[in-house]
């Protein structure tokens, strides 16, 4: 088997809460357009590879992952609708047949062939996409939380840039860095960390393990990262921009988290990139 | 938030050991490479207590479906057919567990050795051209990232060769 890495496209998503209001009062199985569809099955493979099993007990994650509640937890559909886009040959072919079907949409999350499909031809094939998903994941989390431009030349980045290039144990120094001024963070939130620092200002072609362990951190913790964003934005922008105020839009709001600091808070005032 | 098991330094020899290794996954951007990508998951794997300690798990996803077709074939491949040998799926799915992390547990479909993995497959689909198709990619994966999950290299042998007949067929 050949496997081509994934050519990024252009999608048209579609929100759950807008299609099941859509379709919640047709008493008989709808069939969906094509773009719904596409749009459903992305945000149930995300279901399915951020919750060890769908069940009463972790109904609120999956609602947050449904109803696309925090823009963290939304990149791994995201994902989802480019593996969707990719798709060729037999794994084409039978998504096309599932999206000629006809569904309910209350029940759409426990169809037993839809999720057969979700993993056979999606989740199954993690095992070789973690590296374009954790790659993907550094680069759209930081996308959503700090505004980069410029911040390549501030001083503290250019510094650090600077020990990557001369000094062989950089990442190791960065880590402890890290860990020295936010004692609070756990061990994979400091490699986290790192990892998208790495991505963002210094990154090779010989980051693959990086991606592969931010793919396994991801997937088991991505409810834990997005309760911990705030501390997680700040421990960043202490690390790109030490001047930086600190004391405000540290709040986790829904939907909305990724213009705190781009309106507020990275390019204004004291302390902003230096150009 | 904070663990207490960790020892960064440790993580970040095995991760500066793994990256000047210079395994490249995929092959001037356009494919994967399956031996890079299975040598550095080996190295993972070889370091997966470590990992573990700092709450990283390296296990990897696999449909039930195909954790029992991997089992099936690696146990009964010598057997031209099921019958007159016990089989208990419900060993074999504890099995299954342990060695991959299972999100889809639903096997409903799936009720004997025979509609999870079947002898003669060409026969057995003769009548249902999707299942078949399915049955097809459900092996593909098997096949070309196999030390992953076989440890039996003539089970793997024979696994592409009835991956070739249902091609075929």
């Amino acid at each position: 088997m050949e496997l081509k890495v994934l050519d990024f496209k252009e999608f048209n998503h579609i929100k759950f809460e807008e299609i099941e209001a859509k379709y919640e009062n047709d008493p008989n199985p709808v069939k969906f357009t094509l773009d719904e569809f596409k749009s459903i099955v992305s945000l149930l493979f995300s279901v399915q590879y951020h919750t060890p099993e769908v069940s009463e007990e972790h109904l609120h994650n999956i609602a947050d992952i449904l109803y696309e509640e925090y823009p963290i937890v939304n990149i791994t559909s995201k994902f989802g609708r480019q593996m969707i886009e990719n798709l060729e040959n037999d794994y084409l072919e039978w998504m096309n047949s599932l999206s000629n079907k006809s569904y309910r949409i209350s029940e759409i999350i426990i169809n037993e062939e839809l999720n057969d499909f979700i993993h056979l031809a999606l989740i199954d094939y993690m095992i070789i996409r973690k590296f374009e998903y954790g790659k993907f994941f550094l680069n759209e989390w930081s996308k959503l939380f700090f505004n980069l431009d410029g911040y390549s030349l501030s001083m503290n980045v250019a510094e650090i840039i600077g020990v990557f290039r001369t000094k062989e144990d950089a990442f190791k120094m960065l880590c402890n860095k890290l860990l020295k001024k936010n004692p609070d963070l756990s061990g994979y939130e400091v490699l986290f960390l790192a990892f998208t620092f790495k991505e963002l200002f210094y990154k090779s072609d010989k980051d693959f393990v990086n991606y592969a362990l931010t793919n396994f951190i991801v997937r088991d913790k991505i409810h834990e990262l997005n309760t911990r964003i705030d501390t997680l934005k700040l421990s960043m922008i202490k690390e790109i921009n030490p001047n930086q105020k600190t004391n405000d839009n540290t709040h986790n709001k829904k939907n909305n988290n990724d213009k705190d600091i781009d309106e507020e808070g990275l390019n204004k005032g004291k302390g902003g990139p230096k150009r | 938030m904070k663990d207490i098991t960790y020892n960064l330094d440790e993580i970040i020899e095995i991760i500066k050991e793994i990256t000047d290794k210079n395994y490249c996954v995929t092959l001037k951007d356009t494919n994967f490479e399956f031996g890079h990508l299975l040598s550095l998951q080996k190295r993972l794997n070889e370091n997966s207590k470590i990992l573990d300690g700092f709450s990283i798990s390296i296990e990897e996803n696999l449909s039930m479906r195909r954790a029992l077709i991997a089992l099936l074939q690696e146990k009964y491949y010598t057997y031209n057919t099921y019958e007159g040998i016990e089989i208990k799926l419900s060993q074999l799915k504890n099995i299954a567990n342990s060695r991959f992390v299972i999100k889809n547990k639903d096997t409903r479909n799936f009720k004997t050795p025979q509609d999870i993995h079947p002898k003669n497959p060409c026969l057995h689909y003769e009548d249902d051209i999707n299942k078949k198709k399915h049955y097809k990619t459900a092996l593909n994966i098997l096949i070309d990232l196999n030390v992953l999950y076989y440890t039996n290299s003539n089970a793997h042998e024979n696994l592409k060769s009835i991956y070739e007949d249902i091609s075929n067929c």
